[in-house]
């Protein structure tokens, strides 16, 4: 049903981890930050950062969540790394000594117009696959697993197309070189460190945001910010805020829904028209939405009033109790046993 | 042979939403007559507000047939564009979504998407306030934040009118208004349904709003279509739409608990004079048995 | 006769400040004229008018949420232009209003009864009895873990009272908080005030344009231009149906009935205002 479905990451439980106040989590988090950092400076030192994967999913597993919900949400994280990768590898600054030189390879534009027939080839191929009426290729997975590549494959064959134009004057015999390709101690390292410590910080903060409510997590950062009360920085006010966004989300959401289908049975067209009239029809969106907030807006801050807001009073906390024993617990234990990975 | 401006078969819609279905509706065959007004009534979560959305193509059928004056509204395809055109439909609080400076402009925002001459567009903008009773040398060059409530709302009927629809779907037209904003916008209302021969769909919950405009009711409930008829038949037959988290309007309901008090009264009487007449009626025979 | 008013309207004027320049510049009607009203503690009062004849703006003044421009009001003997005694009026005088949406603050129904109370600092486990309690007088207790987003608006305008009830009022101010409702909720709201009345002894003053609403009453009072124009017990009130009729009040077919069939000569209370009431006055 659609009222189980609530907004946000939180998964509701009552492992360890959602039972440590939110303030504790949130200083657990900071405090890995800065080990990492730290880390960061001992260069082949890997104890660290055992440390901190073992801990990583140790919190994991204790949390209760299912590996395949915390996977669904690193894949993604994991493609766009595995791309940074490759420059960061390579890195040097020339100073270091070579871990492993491969290259220069010669390479000749011979070569390179090989390569660009054959991709002509690939790409006759696969338009005929969409064209030709081929019974066996009418399959529909088939189909839908061959449009992904549509986008992409425009953009090859457009660089395709420059390459070639860029190469048309050189003679077919010449060669170029390709490399030296060197990777350092440096571009290994780098590679690694960077590596674990986004991995590792990514799935500290899916595991706070998983385990904590939203409110507790307002809470807990308002209590932690409590110094900046003293620089007279409204802390309260933003804490409250930042509920509000939060509990009318939702509301904003159905309410531009609607609007947008009013719109639409009214003439609006937001996927056909020219520039001006695709405009005209966001406006008939956005300026009834403003307006909305504005209403939202100045009716809650009648209601605010109304049921006695004021600034700067003292609030009590509901969800944040006092630190109890096993956020101590936890704390000292993280702590030792990442303060302890130094000296091994 | 009756003339079907709507005529649903066999419609199923089922919501995706992530890895989970629900079942919006089921099952749903019916008809509405070319020019009628008819209502379709239901708590919140019924499925009404689904079915509506059908009519003019904002959703699709995940199984079943749904014809709109010879068009129809299919699981893929079809020229949606013609359909909403023809079918005009105004939400909840329509009144939000006015925009313009003027209630010229904001009228004209629909006729102008459809690539009418300038003429064209005036003429049919100065029509439709005409309609709804907004005569447009005092409000045309008005700005709809100026106007009442009520006001505004008939704005934004005009808004839909100005697409000259043959089908009007309104949903909760009246809700917040009080009993003025309401009379008139039922009397312009009616008009736009007898002068122009529009097929008026009322979605509602309010059923003395149903009992004073529908010729013929449909009532959902839980995605079904679990009974329909004329407004008499149905409030006729006693506390019947309980069981669906309705109720009856207050004459109905009166009458019935009289009827169950052992009244003799018939049950189809309907308007207020009827009423008083049958009561009448019965209190003339009981004086006459008491002097018997 | 009355000793102390809980609520005190001295005859307070009150104009709405001009929002944006482009208006034209004659001054904005005035939305209160010279209006008196007293209401006793435990009274149950309905405030009746068509829209924009001022009931909202009185309302508004019974906590301290606009200021007369001239004359005063007291609650419970506090002038509401102290700003020093804003909190303890808004404290025993609660409202609650027309749109169910606007007046929830926290994310989840439990939290936004308890949320007036942690603004006031008070201690967690006097929190949790007193938000339990108010969950309880208005049956929302097996809501309590759900997003406001996923109620009616029914049950919206009951979490909107148990958010004011857990503060203890001695008043429930319902501002217009059923015209936004579908007609079975409706009805439950008005119950549900009524019960809080009899039950709790609440002094309740419930702001309608709706007859019917107001049948339960023990005193109506109608507004029309910024002023008082009626007032009177309910069964007063209903027999003028044509003066009614002229404030653009709707009439419930039902009260006309009864109107209509005096008229014919029968013998009928002015008593019966409510359904069940006629019901059984006609049987008789």
């Amino acid at each position: 049903m659609f009222k189980n479905i609530s907004l946000g990451i939180y998964y509701p439980g009552n492992s360890l981890l959602h039972r440590l106040q939110g303030r504790t989590k949130l200083l657990l988090l900071a405090w890995f930050t800065v080990y990492i950092v730290i880390a960061n400076n001992y260069m082949w030192h890997f104890a660290p950062y055992i440390v901190l994967a073992a801990l990583s999913f140790l919190g994991v597993v204790i949390s209760g969540i299912s590996l395949h919900h915390v996977w669904r949400r690193m894949r993604l994280l994991l493609l766009l790394m595995l791309l940074g990768a490759i420059p960061t590898l390579f890195t040097t600054d020339g100073t270091v000594k070579p871990l492993y030189t491969f290259g220069p390879f010669p390479t000749s534009f011979d070569f390179i117009r090989w390569s660009i027939v054959a991709y002509g080839v690939l790409l006759t191929i696969y338009i005929a696959l969409f064209l030709l009426p081929i019974p066996s290729l009418q399959i529909i997975s088939l189909r839908s697993w061959l449009k992904r590549f549509r986008i992409p494959l425009i953009f090859i064959t457009l660089g395709v197309i420059v390459l070639l134009w860029l190469i048309r004057n050189i003679p077919p015999g010449a060669t170029f070189p390709v490399g030296p390709f060197v990777i350092t101690n440096l571009g290994v390292w780098s590679l690694f460190s960077l590596y674990t410590v986004f991995i590792v910080l990514y799935i500290f903060s899916l595991l706070l945001t998983m385990t904590t409510t939203p409110i507790a997590l307002i809470e807990g950062l308002t209590m932690l910010l409590t110094p900046l009360r003293w620089l007279k920085l409204p802390v309260d006010d933003f804490a409250l805020m930042t509920l509000i966004a939060l509990r009318f989300i939702p509301t904003l959401i159905e309410e531009v829904e609607q609007l947008l289908k009013a719109q639409i049975s009214r003439g609006a067209d937001y996927a056909h028209g020219t520039l001006r009239e695709r405009t005209q029809s966001l406006i008939a969106l956005f300026v009834p939405l403003l307006q909305g907030v504005f209403r939202r807006a100045s009716d809650l801050a009648t209601a605010l009033e109304s049921r006695g807001y004021e600034i700067g009073s003292h609030q009590t906390r509901l969800h944040e109790k006092r630190l109890g024993a096993i956020d101590y617990g936890v704390l000292a234990l993280v702590v030792i046993i990442t303060v302890g990975s130094f000296f091994v | 042979m009756t003339d079907h401006i709507i005529s649903v078969k066999n419609l199923y819609h089922t919501y995706q939403s992530g890895p989970l279905q629900k079942a919006a509706l089921l099952d749903i065959t019916m008809e509405i007559e070319r020019g009628s007004c008819a209502a379709i009534i239901g708590i919140t979560g019924s499925g009404k507000s689904t079915l509506v959305q059908h009519f003019n193509g904002l959703l699709r059928p995940t199984s079943g047939t749904v014809a709109v004056d010879g068009v129809n509204v299919q699981a893929r395809g079809g020229d949606l564009k013609v359909l909403r055109q023809r079918v005009g439909m105004l939400f909840q609080f329509p009144e939000a979504q006015l925009f313009e400076h003027t209630v010229y402009a904001d009228v004209a925002f629909g006729p102008r998407r459809l690539k009418l001459s300038k003429r064209e567009v005036r003429t049919r903008v100065l029509q439709a306030l005409e309609t709804v009773g907004l005569p447009p040398h005092t409000y045309a060059q008005r700005s709809p934040f100026e106007l009442s409530g009520g006001q505004r709302r008939r704005v934004a009927l005009a808004g839909v009118l100005a697409m000259l629809p043959k089908i009007l779907v309104l949903d909760e037209p009246t809700t917040g208004l009080d009993a003025d904003g309401r009379t008139e916008f039922y009397y312009y209302l009616q008009r736009v349904q007898q002068k122009d021969g529009v097929t008026v769909i009322l979605v509602s919950h309010d059923m003395s709003e149903v009992a004073t405009l529908a010729d013929q009711l449909f009532v959902l409930h839980n995605g079904r279509l679990v009974m329909q008829g004329t407004p008499r038949a149905i409030f006729g037959q006693g506390n019947i739409l309980h069981q669906w988290g309705l109720t009856e309007p207050p004459l109905s309901e009166l009458l019935i608990q009289l009827h169950k008090q052992g009244l003799a009264i018939p049950l189809d009487v309907f308007t207020l004079e009827e009423a008083l007449h049958a009561l009448q009626e019965i209190e003339t025979t009981r004086h006459e048995k008491e002097n018997v | 006769m009355n000793a102390s008013p809980l609520i005190d309207i001295q005859q307070i004027t009150y104009t709405y400040p001009l929002q944006n320049k482009g208006k034209s510049k004659a001054q904005s009607p005035k939305a209160l004229q010279n209006v008196s009203l007293q209401i006793q503690p435990g009274e149950y009062l309905a405030v009746l008018g068509h829209n924009g004849s001022g009931k909202s703006t009185l309302a508004r003044h019974c906590n301290a949420l606009l200021i007369p421009d001239s004359g005063r009001v007291l609650v419970k003997g506090l002038d509401t232009s102290n700003k020093a005694d804003q909190r303890a009026i808004r404290d025993c005088v609660g409202m609650i209003f027309q749109n169910p949406d606007n007046q929830i603050i926290a994310t989840v129904v439990e939290d936004d009864v308890a949320w007036a109370l942690a603004v006031r600092g008070l201690p967690v486990n006097l929190i949790a009895e007193r938000v339990e309690q108010a969950m309880n007088a208005v049956s929302i207790s097996h809501l309590r873990k759900l997003p406001p987003h996923h109620l009616s608006g029914g049950q919206k305008q009951r979490l909107a009272i148990a958010g004011v009830l857990a503060l203890r009022p001695q008043c429930i101010i319902a501002d217009e908080a059923t015209s936004q409702l579908d007609p079975l909720s409706r009805r439950e709201i008005t119950a549900l005030l009524h019960q809080l009345n009899q039950d709790l002894g609440l002094t309740i003053i419930h702001v309608t344009h709706l007859l019917e609403e107001a049948a339960l009453a023990q005193r109506v009072v109608i507004m029309e231009q910024g002023r008082i124009v009626m007032e009177g017990t309910p069964s007063t009130i209903f027999t003028d149906i044509e003066r009614l009729r002229q404030l653009k009040l709707a009439i419930p077919e039902p009260i006309e009935l009864v109107s209509r069939l005096r008229a014919a000569g029968l013998t009928l209370s002015r008593e019966a205002l409510t359904v069940d009431a006629i019901v059984r006055e006609i049987v008789r």
